[in-house]
């Protein structure tokens, strides 16, 4: 079990780029590397994807006393990360991919994210490197709101604020430009289209657990903004 | 789930999703979470944001719990079922903590 880690190590065998006692981070994933996903850099869709520590398996994972893996799944750590954050890589390669499907540059941009548990968090670290005006997230409990303190501008309660008018009153009256759907729930994706500014992205990070289906374009039924 | 269609239609909202990471996501975080200096900056609320070497600040804040293998259970998981809301990442070690 467990999929999101790093380790040193401890065994490599001869002509390898790696040496023993080296400090290095895992991408866990386990490709075919035959498909046509594979071969077009779209790997993150393979036909056969797994995971070390999700997929079972001999290779073991995150909570094993040791790991099989790939070489090329292995990256040696940069001398000035700790090793004991290094595991926190893969939700930022997470956040890392999620800010690059809009295909447009965020700096500048006001962005909301619903959600502030691992993805918003990772999301907003890798946000404030993009030099974005302002990052807005919606989260209602009490630790993790603390917690995204420490790299957020704006912080909403959705329990008890409405999410597109606290979002467009910090805005100048705009809305997000974009939002980052974490959270996968009814309330959070309709706060997250009330929010956003007219013609902005949403982006849905989260696994939604049931279909997704549109509602009928009767007039007067639903806010047209 | 269902989909506004009145503010998906007039409002022109661009609908993305996003599916894990490719190998050139996680190359790019190898490559970046390695530069720059001693993160020492204030955001609008006037917070402090203090990290480490990075492109990231305030990453290393993601972790609220640090357990030893031996207590997954009952601090990991456990911890877990009970208050979810309380935690972000907990980091488990396979040795025994300092």
């Amino acid at each position: 079990m467990g999929h999101e880690f790093c380790g040193h190590v401890r065994s490599a065998p001869a002509g390898s780029k790696f040496r023993e006692g080296q400090a290095v981070m895992a991408d866990p994933r386990i490709l075919c590397a035959k498909c046509h996903f594979c071969s077009k850099g779209q790997d993150h869709t393979c036909d056969q994807i797994g995971f070390l520590g999700i997929s079972g398996g001999e290779g073991g994972g995150g909570l094993s006393e040791f790991v099989a893996i790939d070489e090329d799944m292995l990256y040696a750590l940069p001398e000035n990360v700790s090793i004991d954050f290094a595991a926190l890589i893969e939700p930022l390669a997470v956040a890392h991919h999620a800010i690059k499907t809009i295909n447009s540059k965020l700096e500048g941009l006001d962005i909301l994210i619903i959600g502030a548990g691992p993805v918003g968090y990772a999301l907003a670290c890798v946000l404030r490197a993009e030099n974005v005006k302002s990052i807005i997230v919606s989260e209602p409990t009490i630790k993790r709101k603390e917690q995204a303190k420490a790299v957020v501008d704006k912080i909403i309660d959705p329990t008890s604020e409405n999410v597109g008018e606290a979002c467009r009153s910090f805005t100048g009256g705009k809305g997000a430009d974009v939002t980052f759907d974490c959270a996968g729930i009814q309330v959070g994706l309709e706060a997250a289209f009330d929010a956003i500014v007219r013609g902005g992205y949403f982006v849905n990070i989260a696994v939604w657990e049931k279909p997704v289906r549109t509602c009928k374009l009767r007039r007067g039924s639903q806010p047209r903004y | 789930m269902t989909i506004p269609s009145r503010q998906f239609f007039f409002k022109e909202i661009k609908l993305f999703s996003s599916c894990g990471y490719n190998k050139q996501d996680f190359e790019d975080v190898m490559g970046l979470i390695g530069q720059g200096e001693q993160y020492r900056c204030v955001n609008k609320s006037n917070t402090l944001i203090n990290g480490l070497p990075g492109k990231f600040p305030g990453y290393e804040t993601m972790v609220t719990d640090r357990i030893s293998i031996e207590d997954v259970v009952s601090k990991g998981f456990e911890e877990l079922v009970n208050n979810k809301d309380d935690h972000i990442k907990i980091l488990v070690s396979p040795r025994p903590l300092l």
